[in-house]
């Protein structure tokens, strides 16, 4: 399978604000939100996104989706480098790549109705207006939501949570993309109707064909949606495998201690102490070496001084750890 | 024994188009030394409940029914300041956000002391000492007590909110959403010790959550809710195993399993009544997928069912036969 | 497409009774907002219909039968409000008052939220040097103090009331602009901002078709306040004498009776109205804006 995404060491630096300390000692720290990412999505892979907040997987995302600069790497998108992808390219590019929100409530255009929202891409793509009402419909349909006529003429505040995600979704994928990123798109949303969208999702990813990125904190959610799990650490990726093989045999011992602290709804869990120390936090982050050593349980020398590579443990699974 | 006796709560808030019955008649207890789970989707009650035992609710909300019995004494009938003198001393409250308890411009060490000497009477010096006691408790570093709160990582923010919740040793503590900001591994090390510092103490809590997975892991009790009302509770081993309320179950299949294939996720589809005309029958009538004539007709009480724990639903009987038809995908697809 | 043209005039009709009840809901909600509008309705009226309402021409020089100039006529006679010392009609000089505050203030408030909320729109979507170009020249056009700007401004060029609407539109807009660009600032920071990029909204369509409409009640905010504010500009300018002579406006009829020593002849018909009327409008613009943030920005309140 040809692979519609090719990211190759992709870096995301931010200039960080300076405390006055940092100033009078002229240092210039910086965010490695992104640090050197080697990413590869076949057509039709739904890749689930995974780690804690900061550990990068948003900005990822945005990167992937053009909507922020790397400031090193290439990303390639169906064989075209993004970094110059401009003009009319960019425009088809829009078409093909779409993003679904975590935050459903801010999403759409107060102002506008769902009929206005939905409308709006294919405006955009100058799609001929005899096709947008059949676009739309299919679009409504493809999200469960087939009584198009009790949603179009209201606005956003008029619908819940659930109903707003569906019609975000909705508007992603009227242009049939190729490639949809979605970040976190059901944090925000009651319990009860996080299933409904899940399910939304993965019928979409079947029947379209769609290449996804679903980007979580959450190991079930991502196990439920995407065949495919990429762990990230502090920017960096530490573990890529297919889903099942993730959860059941992980190999990173970040990935272990993830996959212990996932919350389930059984009382009989296990309730050990997690393989793991300390808090993530970018300050904190060892320079060269290992990123999680100062966390992980299992740390020896050669993790100061050396950095891990990827490297395939069974084929298709890949860990970034000395002790594999 | 218990600790606090919730009896017929009612709690109404004033809204611009009308009257909203945010708690409509709770109805719960919480034994000495265990943790009671409270669990429903936004809206259900959950938060309002956790504010009127703290006699902490905004303007708008008065209590319109209903009795609170801590330690015999009906804190409904208190006067706010009466009210005043018994939080943080005898009910402690963990927010969501620590940074809504922790004051911007103040060391930790100084708002943790300040609790102690003000409310407390202790002396400086053994408040001082109590704070590194309390940090050591907690498992945060003493010396982070000098530090400002905006210097403290989200986990450690609300590691500094237990150990303020805790300084004056409290009967009972009233927990809402207390790891629901932070990352599922500083989530399971906050709640590891928060659960530990609980059966050490022997503390009662009210653990307000919407995620089912914590209430499994860390509560002896649950108390379901769904618009404004008590819908199931019961031994949180008991009710999480046999559900005998649609909903419960429905809540149950709607989150997915990491280990094992799952099947598909249970969608409940619909949204929660209006409070403001709440239905006279049964709330769930509309999303739930056993409904029958009556069930739109007559209010189903909360009664203890077989499994010894409660539950209002008219078809409670019928839960073993349900419960396998709950866990199919296409029962709650309409 | 019939189904989608029937819900297209569906959409419409709904568009005009949701208007009508946020006016009902204004209504309730705001009475003072409900006055101001109230009060600008009858003086859009009487500005609207000076030709009609007026008495006399409120520049001519009137004479009693016997011939003699009908000067300092009391009120409630031949004369509605009495006359001048020059034997002008006071009643007259009032409506026709009206107009020209009305032309003044609307075009005046027209001119500074049209600069205003371009230079805001541009500053806070586009950033970088073009913010701080403009937000440099706004801190320029800040310093300079407005009353005397206006009575150069006048001494320089033919008194006229166009003065004071130059004047505003120069030195007046970077008090909306400001607050214009702190909210693009923050609107551009909006997911919806930010879907309209994805789905491939050019530049300029979210500039004006996302973020614009959610400004502009903003805008209308400080318009309905700067209408009151070049009114009172313009009252003061013609009080200290640098209005136009030939045209009847509140501030000059106030600058005549003082010239006139009407306070201290007791002649209070004179200058008491056009006070009234100057506080109404200005007081009326307030109430306006500030009837315009509850209802227009329902996000505030809840």
């Amino acid at each position: 399978m040809a692979p519609l995404i090719a990211a190759r060491g992709v870096e995301k630096h931010f200039p960080v604000t300076r405390k006055f300390s940092e100033v009078l000692r002229g240092e210039r720290p910086i965010n490695r939100a992104v640090d050197g990412i080697d990413l590869t999505i076949g057509e039709g892979e739904t890749v689930g996104l995974l780690g804690e907040s900061g550990c990068g997987k948003t900005t990822t995302g945005r990167l992937l989706l053009k909507l922020t600069q790397p400031t090193g790497g290439t990303i390639q998108f169906a064989g075209e480098d993004l970094n110059q992808v401009k003009g009319p390219a960019l425009k088809r590019f829009r078409q093909q790549a779409q993003l679904v929100f975590q935050n459903p409530f801010d999403a759409l255009n107060p102002r506008f109705t769902i009929f206005r929202a939905l409308r709006e891409p294919l405006l955009n793509a100058g799609i001929p207006e005899t096709e947008h009402a059949d676009r739309m419909w299919t679009a409504m349909r493809r999200v469960r939501l087939p009584d198009v006529d009790a949603y179009y003429d209201r606005y956003p505040h008029q619908l819940s949570g659930g109903q707003l995600q569906r019609v975000v979704l909705a508007r992603a994928l009227v242009l049939e993309p190729r490639f949809l990123v979605a970040d976190e798109p059901v944090s925000m949303l009651d319990v009860s109707v996080r299933a409904g969208i899940l399910n939304v999702m993965r019928d979409v990813h079947a029947t379209m064909g769609l290449t996804a990125v679903y980007i979580s904190h959450d190991f079930a959610l991502v196990r439920y949606v995407c065949a495919r799990t990429v762990v990230m650490y502090l920017g960096k990726i530490v573990e890529d495998g297919p889903s099942a093989e993730v959860v059941e045999r992980p190999q990173h011992p970040y990935t272990k201690a993830l996959v212990q602290a996932v919350p389930v709804p059984d009382v009989n869990q296990s309730r050990a102490p997690l393989p793991i120390k300390g808090s993530l936090s970018q300050a904190q982050a060892p320079q060269g070496g290992c990123r999680f050593r100062d966390r992980c349980p299992y740390a020896f020398e050669r993790c100061a001084s050396e950095e891990p590579l990827m490297r395939e443990i069974v084929p298709g699974h890949k860990a970034a750890c000395h002790l594999l | 024994m218990s600790v606090l006796s919730v009896q017929d709560l009612k709690v109404h808030y004033r809204t611009d188009r009308g009257v909203a019955q945010a708690v409509r008649g709770a109805s719960f207890e919480v034994p000495e030394g265990q943790v009671v789970g409270v669990v429903g989707e936004s809206g259900c009650g959950k938060t309002t409940l956790a504010r009127a035992i703290m006699g902490v609710m905004p303007k708008t909300a008065s209590i319109a029914g209903g009795k609170l019995l801590f330690d015999g004494v009906d804190l409904v009938s208190l006067s706010p300041k009466d009210l005043a003198a018994r939080r943080w001393r005898d009910i402690a409250f963990i927010p969501q956000s620590a940074m809504n308890s922790l004051d911007p411009v103040y060391r930790v060490g100084t708002q943790i002391a300040e609790i102690l000497i003000e409310r407390g009477g202790m002396d400086k010096a053994s408040a001082k000492r109590r704070a590194v006691e309390l940090f050591d408790m907690v498992g945060l570093d003493a010396g982070r007590l000098r530090d400002f709160p905006h210097q403290y990582s989200g986990g450690m923010r609300q590691r500094a909110a237990i150990a303020m919740a805790l300084a004056l040793e409290p009967k009972l503590v009233i927990a809402d959403e207390p790891v629901t900001a932070l990352d599922v591994i500083i989530q399971r090390q906050v709640l590891d010790t928060f659960k530990d510092l609980q059966s050490r103490l022997g503390l009662s809590v009210i653990l307000i959550t919407h995620d089912i997975s914590v209430v499994a892991y860390a509560s002896d009790r649950v108390v379901v809710m769904y618009a404004g009302e008590v819908i199931e509770a019961g031994a949180t081993a008991e009710v999480l195993k046999r559900p005998f309320h649609p909903y419960t179950m429905g809540l149950y299949k709607a989150f997915p399993e990491l280990h094992g294939d799952g099947g598909t996720l249970v969608p409940i589809e619909g949204t929660p009544p209006n409070l403001i005309h709440p239905p006279s029958a049964c709330a769930f009538a509309d999303r739930c997928p056993f409904v029958e004539q009556r069930c739109r007709e007559v209010h189903p009480p909360l009664e203890p069912v077989e499994s010894g724990s409660l539950a209002a639903c008219l078809r409670s009987g019928e839960a073993d036969r349900l419960r396998v038809l709950a866990g199919e995908a296409s029962t709650w697809l309409r | 497409m019939p189904a989608t043209a029937e819900a297209g005039a569906r959409r419409a009709g709904g568009g005009l009774l949701a208007g009508l009840g946020r006016f009902l809901t204004l209504v309730r909600r705001d009475p003072f907002a409900t006055a101001g509008i109230l009060i600008y309705t009858v003086f859009l009226f009487v500005a609207v219909f000076a030709d009609q309402l007026a008495t006399h021409d409120p520049n001519q020089i009137l004479y009693r039968a016997n011939g003699r100039v009908a000067s300092n006529q009391p009120p409630f006679g031949a004369f509605i409000l009495g006359t001048t010392n020059l034997g002008r009609d006071i009643y007259s000089q009032l409506i026709y008052g009206a107009r020209s505050a009305l032309v003044v203030g609307v075009t005046a408030a027209f001119a500074v939220v049209l600069i205003g909320t371009l230079v805001g729109l541009v500053a806070g979507f586009f950033r970088g040097v073009a913010d701080m170009i403009l937000m440099r020249v706004a801190d320029v056009a800040l310093g300079i103090p407005f009353l005397p700007f206006v009575i150069v401004l006048a001494s320089f060029r033919e008194p006229s009331v166009w003065n004071v609407v130059i004047g505003m539109a120069l030195v007046v807009w970077p008090s909306t602009s400001r607050v214009i660009r702190s909210q693009v600032l923050s609107l551009r920071e909006r997911t919806f901002v930010e879907a309209a990029r994805v789905t491939g909204s050019s530049q300029a369509r979210i500039l004006f078709v996302h973020i614009a409409p959610n400004v502009l009640p903003l805008s209308f905010v400080y318009g309905s306040i700067a209408v009151g504010w070049a009114i009172l500009t313009e009252a003061s300018v013609s009080f200290l004498g640098f209005g136009p002579t030939d045209t009847a406006s509140w501030g000059s009829m106030l600058q005549q009776a003082y010239a006139a020593q009407a306070l201290s002849r007791g002649w209070y018909h004179w200058f008491v109205p056009p006070g009234i009327c100057i506080i109404l409008v200005v007081v009326a613009g307030f109430f306006v804006s500030r009837g315009f943030e509850e209802v227009l920005f329902p996000k505030l309140r809840d």
